[in-house]
């Protein structure tokens, strides 16, 4: 099949689903003509269960095709259990973009593309944000893995499958050093790790005492009726050795008897701490597998087990040092995160400013957030003032100004209204005037600190608030479809628009660190002022969230699509402003930033 | 109740035994989680026939996590803490396990002092002396635990050390003739004392002429 009727076809597939499609508009001229006819099929979320077996030999056909268009552009991975191509970077704005189809059992597959649902946030963000080659794993594929590891080095060492585990946790997985040494002594490995010298493994002894005769407990000082015993005779009773063993599950490690070097089999784990502990083991002991294998990251979202291999980590160093950030996307709940960071996708800010804006934030934050909860600054002479009690009307110690100490205005105009500010606004005027203003004293840098640390998370914690927002939101609009009978399709505007604007959150926020560390120049003006602009498409966007009747937010679907449009087209301003800056060297070098204190 | 019935078994046990190099009693009569217990110097050591003090807590899960032990008597040892008296002992950290009794865990605060691990020091200046001068080391050790762990010990620890002069510098293993050089240039005993342990020089020699050099820089600030 030639790769026009298929791309056509997914096309028109999309079109059916409904997905809104013209929203990404804003940006596709450009490179319409560059990608030709290749373009749907880079932007295809590949359908991975159900079409595979058909979409394979498709897909072997666009390579194939591709290859001869694009030469060496793409590159097509081996793999055990799946194919796995990339299309590389476009000619044009040197983005690149990975897909890769498979039908592993483990190692879930994923598909990193351009989705026509997703708009076009991805391909704004790629500004400098680069997708990396990678896989997806959770805890359960990981297990899989190790257990075939195990499976292998048994049947190479000729050794059972428990005692592998007990090595390679011994080993902390590093499986190299393991099989090293075991080849060169058997026997000191299997004392070390505390196996029994001979390969047949014994299992522990469960006994179960005649109340007339009960068992004297060594650790508790009881009598007990039911103990358990390993080879080595060190019997104890069952709730002992339990908890015993249960504090250690969490440690990834061997557990031994407690008095001796044996260690307990994983049959003697699920005989005393019921059956799937030694799974519990396992699961920690992946910590160490994970942190041995340089390629593979953990997710750094809170609670979330997604883990991914970068296939190409190898790139990651020169695409930090190109100001680009490499990142993936976790495959459980779809986290992007920078590979290099190990932080959520902090577009268009470099790593190197993420980095230093973090510890900065780390090293600040506290002292930092207590003045910003317990300080007003006097709206004349901008010294901190704690209030430690009393009335809101104010005088400042070292300039006499009086104010109020809620609106920050002069007390004068407040007339008799003491207690009761009805004087609303006064402060947010104050920080854009603020904006205005060029940095020169250390106080001054303390105060453009606290300006962006500010904004830096009142943004992330409207990212929060936006997040709940737009599940309540998309839950409520789907209960309202199975009453009105509005379609699926119809209804998923709502999802798109939610990515839109936490996409353009996120971008607003990592674009005040940007802003944080450049130096004061006009290009940096119209930086803020697009930065403002994004601010208000944001806010505009984030408002229509806040719309609680279902039935409105469906009427307003029209009102919905255009602020998205409005979003992303400033977001794109934004990135593209952002390019300028970084390309311009208003961003002063590494050493700069790093030297670069609040003090 | 598992850890009440444990450690009175435990006290028993102690109590005992009478060979009297290990003692263990509850601080008060009423708390079972507060003990102290006590312990002789392993001889040949520069802690021999001293008896050292150690406050012992017992949490809530034990015999399931580690007593929390540190001395009350001041030691000269790489692996405590000259300040706190805080231990650095794989038993009493991650390596405890529910076999092990406050008596074990005495006998091995014991055998640590005969046997110092510097290369995983709790007090990184006593385990720098310890590595570059060990004679030296020795010297100070037994000179505290002269001080701090001899019988008559308990009423000393406060004021007496600055009676004598020479205390304070032996007391962080200060060498004498170097305190007495610097002495002949003019400069004040204490500030000296102080300078050197700032530095962590132990020794001056003469013909190290840019550490003194340093030191008086130092000394003239």
């Amino acid at each position: 099949m030639p790769p026009d009727s298929v791309s056509n076809e997914k096309l028109e597939s999309y079109d059916s689903d409904g997905s809104e499609v013209h929203i990404d508009s804003v940006e596709e001229e450009e490179e319409e003509e560059d990608f030709g006819s290749f373009e749907y099929s880079e932007e295809e979320e590949f359908p991975i269960d159900e079409e595979e077996g058909e979409e394979l030999e498709d897909y072997d056909d666009i390579i194939s095709n591709s290859e001869s268009q694009f030469g060496d552009d793409f590159d097509i991975e081996p793999s055990t259990n799946g194919t796995t191509f990339t299309s590389g970077s476009s000619p044009n704005n040197g983005h690149a973009t990975t897909d890769s189809i498979g039908n592993s059992r483990r190692g879930d597959e994923y598909s990193y593309g351009l989705t026509q649902g997703q708009f076009r946030e991805e391909s704004t963000s790629l500004v400098n944000s680069t997708p990396m080659k990678f896989k997806t794993y959770t805890t359960m594929d990981l297990i899989d893995k190790m257990h075939k590891q195990c499976r292998k080095l048994s049947e190479i060492l000729v050794i059972s499958q428990d005692n592998v585990i007990n090595l390679l946790q011994f080993f902390s997985w590093n499986s190299e050093r393991l099989m090293e040494d075991y080849v060169t002594d058997p026997m000191k490995v299997r004392k070390d790790a505390g196996l029994l010298e001979d390969s047949h493994d014994l299992t522990g002894v469960c006994t179960t005492y005649p109340k007339t005769n009960p068992f004297s407990c060594f650790i508790c000082c009881d009598d007990k009726l039911t103990t358990y015993k390993l080879a080595c005779n060190h019997e104890y009773c069952t709730d002992c050795y339990g908890r015993y063993v249960e504090d250690r599950l969490s440690e990834g490690r061997v557990i031994k008897c407690p008095d001796c070097d044996l260690t307990l089999q994983t049959r003697d784990i699920d005989n005393i701490c019921g059956e799937g502990s030694s799974l519990k083991l396992l699961e920690s002991s992946m910590k160490e597998y994970v942190e041995r294998l340089r390629a593979f990251k953990w997710c750094p979202a809170p609670d979330c087990k997604g883990i991914v291999e970068v296939l190409n980590m190898s790139e990651v160093k020169d695409l930090v040092n190109e100001g680009k950030i490499p990142f993936v996307r976790c495959g459980s709940e779809g986290h992007q995160f920078c590979v290099s960071c190990l932080f959520e996708n902090h577009s268009p800010a470099p790593c190197q400013i993420t980095k230093n804006w973090i510890t900065k934030c780390k090293d600040d934050s506290e002292t930092v957030k207590w003045i910003l909860t317990n300080t007003q600054t006097c709206p004349r002479c901008e010294t901190s003032i704690e209030k430690n009690g009393g009335c809101n009307h104010m005088t400042c110690k070292k300039c006499r100004h009086e104010f109020c100490w809620i609106c920050l205005g002069d007390w004068k105009l407040h007339g008799s209204s003491y207690y009761n500010c009805t004087r609303t606004g006064t402060k947010d005027q104050i920080i854009t005037n603020e904006n205005k203003k060029t940095i020169a004293s250390t106080k001054e840098s303390l105060k453009r600190y606290l300006h962006f640390y500010n904004l830096f998370s009142v943004h992330e914690v409207s990212t929060k608030l936006d997040m709940a927002r737009c599940s309540v939101v998309q839950s409520t609009v789907r209960d309202l479809q199975v009453v009105s009978g509005i379609s699926w399709i119809e209804a998923q505007f709502i999802a798109d628009s939610a990515k839109v604007l936490l996409s353009g959150r996120q971008c607003l926020k990592w674009s005040y660190p940007l802003a944080f560390y450049c130096d004061s120049t006009p290009l940096l003006n119209i930086f803020e002022n697009v930065q403002a602009e994004l601010a208000m498409a944001v806010e505009s966007l984030s408002k229509m969230f806040e719309i609680e009747d279902p039935a409105e937010i469906v009427e307003k679907k029209k009102e919905f699509i255009d602020d998205c449009g409005v979003v992303l087209l400033r977001q794109n301003a934004v990135l593209s402003c952002m390019k300028e800056l970084l390309e311009s060297k208003t961003l002063p070098d590494e050493a700069f930033i790093l030297k670069k204190s609040v003090r | 109740m598992s850890r009440v019935k444990r450690i009175l078994k435990e006290l028993e046990d102690v109590q005992k035994d009478t060979s009297a190099s290990i003692t263990l009693v509850l601080v008060s009569e009423s708390d079972l989680s507060h003990l102290t217990g006590t312990f002789l110097g392993p001889p040949d050591t520069p802690y021999a026939n001293g008896r050292f003090q150690v406050d012992i807590h017992i949490p809530n899960e034990y015999p399931f996590k580690p007593p929390q032990m540190k001395f009350d008597t001041k030691v000269y040892h790489p692996n405590i803490s000259s300040v706190t008296g805080a231990i650095c002992l794989d038993i009493l950290k991650d390596a405890w396990t529910p076999i092990l009794t406050l008596k074990s865990s005495l006998i091995s605060l014991q055998s640590l002092l005969q046997s110092p691990e510097p290369s995983d020091p709790q007090d990184a200046e006593v385990a720098k002396h310890y590595l570059s001068d060990l004679a030296g080391f020795q010297k100070t050790a037994k000179y505290w635990t002269e001080i701090y762990a001899s019988a008559d010990a308990g009423k000393k620890n406060g004021g007496s050390d600055s009676s004598k002069d020479g205390d304070d510098a032996k007391l962080y293993g200060i060498d004498e003739a170097t305190v007495g050089n610097f002495q002949n240039m003019g400069f004040d005993r204490a500030k000296i004392i102080e300078v050197l342990r700032r530095l962590g020089f132990k020794k001056v020699e003469s013909g190290e002429p840019r550490t003194e050099n340093k030191v008086i820089e130092e000394l003239l600030k």
